[in-house]
């Protein structure tokens, strides 16, 4: 790192980094600005797009916001998204953690496969492990159901959850399990007393990550739910597309989805850090 | 009673046999070390004692009873790990009370229990502390006082020793041999460190590729070693070995290394006698505080001197540690301290006869 860093100060072409440095955070924000610009845009800004110089709406307004917290589609999208979010991570973890415990300790034959078999979901397109899915939980009459959906997003989630708690069960020593055991703790009380509590931190980390999976997934929703009364978020955005409605409604829908996204990440980013360095390292 | 029984205890891993038929009896409040190179099955045996570990043939008496399918925690044992197995997200207090609340004790007992081994252990004012903010010596004592508040009748001590700097390691060494005296259960102790196994234990028992190679107290065990790797594993700098013929001549037994020949002393003759024949190949110990330099031999005879050169000089501060060419061999001698040597020098010296020691070449076993 020291080594690049005191390359870069020599640097003749530093300038030219930069400017290429500040060309890619631009496009990166520039979406996100869009969006946020149209959400506040009123209507004569959302036709001809506001002031260029700037670039900012004419008569900002939140009256899309207020629109969108009266309507109850939206309202309801809402908080089935948050129910199926949070839906998925208790069975993501009470379905991962143990099954990344015993990976994680003892020896399975097989264990190499079973890793590959778990990951091979997250290995094709969603479009076609959806079909299969949504055909059987018709079957199983899960469609248009929040558990159906919570269901659908632990299928994509767990191998991410076992792989996350796997190296963070692996980094905790055998020791300390033994020990408690001998110092008279079932094996029950020791995973629960000891490796939970020390294994929290990453575990967190996987639970966030299962939020956010299912709290933007779409394709999985939007087959699953699309002929009943529960919508989520991202299903109710493109239902509404469905009727060409302004730009600005649309922006603040996207806004509103972001935001809980935008929040969880800058606060526990730190855990998810953690929770990746600890499936890294061995 | 804190006896502990092995009977013909073995170990296998799959097709790998760990411990090879142990046959180990541990008195009620002795102190026994397992003492042996890394891989020798020494930790695998306190494991298996533990019950941490299967044991895959023979039985295991602790205080008279059977124990092979007892729960560990049922065993009336205790056991402190290398790496002490802190929990790291509990204080020096719950860590201590961890097994005496699985016990349902009271609470005004525990913390009785508490007060006690941090005044025993030196550890008064940490009971607060994460075992992150404690040293190296605080944790390994917190990891003691665990094992001890429980009662246990045998504690089980897996190198405890061995992740403390040098320093440390000789303070709780001491430190160790006060608190057995003071508790009085039995200890049984894993090192592969020679000097920890000599000072601490009543008994040691050397290992060696999951065999038990000999029991005894500790000098018993260093003056007379029953085979060759015994002798070699104990002692530091460890025994000289030099490959010797068996020779006669005027009635009187020799070894005889082609540089020099030495005298086998009529005491320890019968058993060559015995043991061994004439012209057989054997292996010749000498330990090297047993080669003394000439000037202070008492008793000086051309059966065992041997004319060297220096070849290397180790100073070691209480002691020099030379070796010395003596043609075909180099031999190591501890001698004291001496400016005036120098590397090159001749030097006659003296060995020691009735501390030699004669193994056979074909088992290793020891003839004397």
């Amino acid at each position: 790192m020291l080594k690049t860093h005191k390359t870069m100060k020599r640097d003749p072409y530093k300038w030219v980094w930069l400017l290429g440095m500040i060309i890619m955070i631009i496009i990166i924000i520039l979406p996100i600005y869009m969006m946020f610009k149209y959400s506040i845009s009123d209507r004569s800004s959302v036709v001809t797009g506001g002031a260029v110089i700037p670039l900012w709406p004419y008569h900002p307004t939140i009256e899309q916001f207020e629109g969108l917290l009266e309507e109850t589609g939206f309202i309801n999208a809402f908080f089935t998204s948050l129910g199926v979010a949070f839906l998925t991570v208790c069975i993501s973890l009470a379905l991962g953690a143990p099954a990344a415990f015993s990976l994680a300790r003892y020896k399975i034959p097989g264990k190499a496969m079973i890793l590959i078999l778990l990951i091979s979901i997250r290995l094709f397109p969603d479009v076609i492990s959806v079909i299969p899915v949504v055909e059987t939980f018709i079957k199983l009459k899960l469609v248009n159901t929040i558990i159906g959906a919570s269901l659908a997003h632990t299928l994509l989630s767990l191998p991410y959850v076992i792989y996350i708690a796997m190296g963070v069960f692996e980094t905790i020593p055998k020791d300390l399990e033994e020990q408690a055991q001998i110092l008279g703790a079932s094996k029950l009380y020791a995973f629960i007393k000891i490796i939970v509590p020390i294994a929290l931190p990453g575990l967190a980390a996987a639970a966030i990550y299962v939020f956010l999976l299912s709290w933007n997934e779409f394709i999985f929703s939007y087959f699953l739910l699309l002929f009943g009364e529960l919508t989520t978020i991202p299903v109710f955005l493109r239902k509404i597309l469905s009727w060409t409605p302004q730009h600005n409604l649309l922006a603040a829908i996207s806004v509103m989805l972001s935001i809980p996204v935008i929040i969880f990440t800058f606060f526990v980013q730190k855990y998810m850090q953690a929770g990746m360095t600890a499936g890294a390292v061995k | 009673m804190g006896d502990v029984i092995l009977s013909k205890i073995t170990k296998k891993f799959g097709k790998f046999v760990a411990v090879k038929e142990i046959n180990l009896n541990v008195d009620d409040g002795e102190f026994v070390t397992l003492v042996g190179p890394s891989g020798c099955g020494k930790t695998t045996t306190l494991r298996m004692i533990a019950g941490l570990e299967d044991i895959t043939f023979g039985e295991l008496k602790i205080g008279g009873k059977i124990s092979n399918y007892v729960p560990p925690k049922d065993r009336g044992i205790s056991m402190v790990f290398q790496s002490y197995a802190l929990f790291p997200h509990m204080t020096v207090a719950e860590n201590i009370a961890f097994g005496l609340k699985i016990k349902k004790i009271v609470r005004d007992a525990i913390l009785k229990k508490i007060s006690w081994v941090l005044d025993l252990l030196d550890l008064t004012g940490l009971d607060d502390r994460r075992p992150r903010e404690l040293s190296g010596g605080q944790r390994q004592r917190v990891a003691l006082g665990r094992a001890l508040v429980l009662d246990p009748e045998v504690l089980l001590l897996d190198e405890p020793l061995s992740n403390l700097d040098a320093k440390l390691r000789l303070k709780m060494r001491t430190e160790l041999k006060r608190i057995h005296r003071k508790i009085g259960c039995t200890i049984i102790y894993v090192t592969h460190d020679q000097v920890e196994a000599m000072t601490l234990s009543d008994r040691i028992a050397v290992m060696n590729e999951g065999f038990l190679m000999q029991v005894g107290p500790p000098l018993e065990v260093y003056d007379n070693p029953q085979n060759k790797f015994v002798a070699g594993f104990l002692g530091s700098p460890p025994m000289n070995f030099i490959p010797v013929d068996l020779v006669k001549d005027n009635n009187k037994f020799y070894l005889d290394a082609k540089d020099f020949k030495i005298l086998i002393p009529d005491l320890k003759a019968d058993k060559v006698k015995k043991d061994a024949k004439i012209d057989e190949e054997l292996i010749f110990g000498i330990r090297p505080e047993d080669i003394i330099r000439i000037e202070k031999a008492k008793d000086v005879h051309e059966g065992n001197k041997i004319e060297t050169i220096i070849d290397v000089i180790e100073p070691m501060g209480s002691e020099l540690i030379l070796s010395l060419a003596t043609g075909k061999h180099i031999v190591k001698a501890t001698v004291d301290p001496d400016i005036h040597l120098k590397v090159g020098q001749k030097m006659t010296v003296v060995v020691d006869t009735n501390k030699i020691h004669l193994f056979k070449l074909d088992n290793e076993e020891a003839i004397f």
